[in-house]
């Protein structure tokens, strides 16, 4: 039987294709020892190398003398014998893209964190936990979620909450169907890393207000339907009371006449109290004529006035640092 | 249709008794194994059995994975330690022979060039080290898939302990006889604390080694043509494979504290001070020393003042 299949085998070989040459050769009874071990045929090549016949030998492929036959021989690829080259002639234009950009992920990645038993789902997921798992190995700027794999969220038992910096409308309404919740967090990268790494910062830092082009992008997340956490500057808070007060007033059905009256009363106020500014200053001015009573003549500055003047110095007060190492 | 017939009959050809030669797709053991404890003292089974891990002496055979461990394990402490010298090593100056123009003779820059008699090599050898690259997860199932080649030859077995009551090796040549293998080469491994009185009756013999765990090694496994295992051993080899599977998941990360998490030791008055360091200590005694004499305010007053400038008496009102 054995003898037949090994006939078979070599029938097969002689008549096949060079792609099907390419199969794993058959294990075989040697004993292991040192000097019974092989590599797979075709997993290591012999190296041609120069100065060993053919055209790879005498000149070696370089010519006859010259500056490519020395050693260390070339120019670089954009010399051009001394004309101005091209990346020379032409001007600089235009602007690149950022590359301080957030690390994706998917949801099917998650679920099967949480299945492995990897991620507690239990207890809110942040980017800490995202990285203990293994699902990237770096980040540097932050996390961005995305909608793969939103289907499978039906085979868990427990909803999800999720910290990110930013998440896609899809990946949002997903995690909400099930009953989760989605936030969004402001991270820095020096705060990521005190995040992510926090036995190297016995120090804990201040949190960060962030720049308008980072609320711009968190306001979006909050259209589609994310809960946002962060320092708000006094821009959003004053656009925040301005949005209340139009909505109070548009629930209000106010009489125009009202409405004017209040606002003469405030324009009367304001002019009185111009007025009573100007007095005050008017006053002040006649006020301000010579007093003899509370006259000091200046010190004389002869010299030696100086030698009983007792000096004394400003105290020194050293800064008091507030170490939280309680 | 090849091919279909080829997989057929590979699988059909597969491991009913386990063998070498059992493909990739398949272990060479359909279920656990056990093995028989043996006495040391007396080279006979005691009653009890241990069973073998399955992820670790049950893995598919792959040799061209072995091949390449044993070819980065031999290369891991390997260098090239002469080197021929360079221009800045030979024993001239770096001095041009003579001007470049106005003599009649070529233009040379260098006494010891390399076309020139007594002259250096050139692009000759140099300090390196032969270390070669290789995957951690194929270090740690090339090591599995020795072990499984082991077990199927019969290069194991098991030992209670290797302790030994009195630290001579004419009572050890005497238990080696019963195992009926001394005269072949032997390895013992044993746990990560081996016996003093062991070792020492072990450390003469020429045709038998002694290693621990640490050191048990993929060329070990493969030159040695039996092997002792004390049953600490095997449970301390089993645990080190499993944690070393567990890191390359991610998993058993060392945490470390933070610094205001270390514990902080007040100070008591009633207990002794217990210095780090000798100068201190050497302070302390002279300090101690003085007390008990009364001659600590007469080393105070001896001792050089250093002098105050006072602001008010260096300015110059002129």
């Amino acid at each position: 039987m054995f003898q037949t299949l090994q006939k078979l085998r070599v029938m097969c070989f002689m008549f096949a294709t060079t792609a099907e040459r390419k199969v794993p050769p058959t294990p075989s009874n040697m004993p292991f020892t040192l000097n019974n071990l092989w590599d797979n045929p075709g997993a290591r090549k012999i190296q041609k190398r120069w100065g060993r016949s053919g055209t790879r030998g005498n000149a070696c492929g370089r010519g006859q003398r010259g500056q490519g036959a020395r050693s260390g021989a070339g120019v670089p690829p954009k010399f051009e014998g001394g004309q101005t080259p091209l990346t020379r002639r032409l001007p600089k234009w235009g602007a690149k893209p950022s590359l301080e950009i957030y690390r994706e992920v998917n949801i099917c990645q998650i679920v099967d964190r949480i299945k492995q038993g990897r991620i507690d789902a239990t207890q809110p997921i942040q980017i800490k936990d995202m990285l203990e798992s293994r699902i990237f190995s770096k980040c540097k700027y932050g996390v961005k979620l995305l909608a793969r794999g939103a289907e499978r969220l039906s085979e868990l038992n427990t909803p999800l909450t999720i910290e990110v910096s930013d998440a896609s409308k899809t990946a949002i309404e997903a995690i909400k169907k099930a009953g989760g919740e989605v936030k969004v967090v402001y991270f820095t990268p020096l705060l990521l890393r005190q995040h992510l790494f926090p036995d190297k910062y016995p120090l804990e830092l201040r949190p960060a207000l962030p720049p308008s082009r980072a609320v711009e992008a968190i306001q979006r997340t909050e259209e589609r339907g994310a809960v946002a956490d962060y320092i708000k500057p006094k821009w959003v808070i004053e656009d925040e009371i301005e949005k209340k007060k139009l909505e109070e007033m548009a629930k209000l059905e106010v009489d125009t006449l009202k409405v004017q009256l209040q606002g003469a009363e405030t324009v009367e106020t304001a002019k009185k109290e111009k007025k009573k500014k100007k007095q005050k200053q008017q006053e002040e001015k006649q006020v301000s004529t010579l007093d003899l009573t509370n006259f000091k003549y200046p010190a004389s500055r002869e010299p030696g006035c100086g030698k009983d003047k007792i000096k004394q110095r400003k105290p020194v007060v050293y800064k008091k640092l507030s170490l939280n190492l309680d | 249709m090849l091919q279909q017939c080829l997989k057929i009959f590979r699988f059909s050809f597969a491991a009913n008794t386990p063998s070498l030669a059992t493909p990739w797709s398949l272990r060479p053991f359909k279920t656990e194994v056990s093995v028989p404890i043996i006495r040391f003292h007396d080279a006979q089974p005691s009653g009890q059995s241990i069973t073998l891990d399955q992820e670790i002496f049950n893995q598919p055979i792959r040799r061209d994975l072995v091949q390449r461990l044993v070819r980065y394990t031999d290369l891991y402490d390997k260098k090239v330690t002469k080197a021929t010298l360079a221009l800045r090593d030979a024993a001239a100056s770096g001095a041009k022979n003579h001007p470049q123009k106005k003599t009649g003779r070529a233009r040379q820059g260098h006494r010891q060039r390399p076309g020139r008699n007594k002259g250096i090599k050139a692009h000759g050898r140099k300090i390196r080290s032969l270390r070669i690259d290789l995957p951690r997860k194929v270090r740690l199932q090339a090591y599995k898939v020795g072990l499984t080649a082991a077990l199927i030859e019969g290069k194991f077995t098991v030992i209670d302990t290797e302790k030994l009551n009195e630290g001579k090796t004419k009572h050890l040549v005497q238990l080696m006889k019963g195992f009926e293998s001394f005269t072949q080469p032997l390895l013992i491994v044993t746990s990560v604390d081996p016996d003093d009185l062991f070792l020492r009756a072990s450390r003469n013999l020429d045709s038998l080694e002694t290693c621990t765990v640490k050191e048990f090694n993929i060329i070990k496994i493969l030159k040695f043509k039996s092997i002792l295992i004390t049953k600490e051993a095997l449970l301390q080899l089993t645990e080190s494979l499993k944690q070393r599977k567990l890191a390359l998941l991610g998993e058993n990360k060392i945490v470390k504290k933070k610094y205001s998490e270390y514990p902080i030791e007040e100070y008591d008055p009633t207990k002794p001070l217990d210095l780090k360091f000798k100068v201190l200590r050497e302070y302390l005694e002279d300090f101690e020393k003085l007390k008990q004499e009364g001659q600590l305010d007469k080393f105070i007053q001896d001792m050089p003042k250093t002098k105050k400038v006072g602001r008010i008496n260096t300015i110059n009102h002129h």
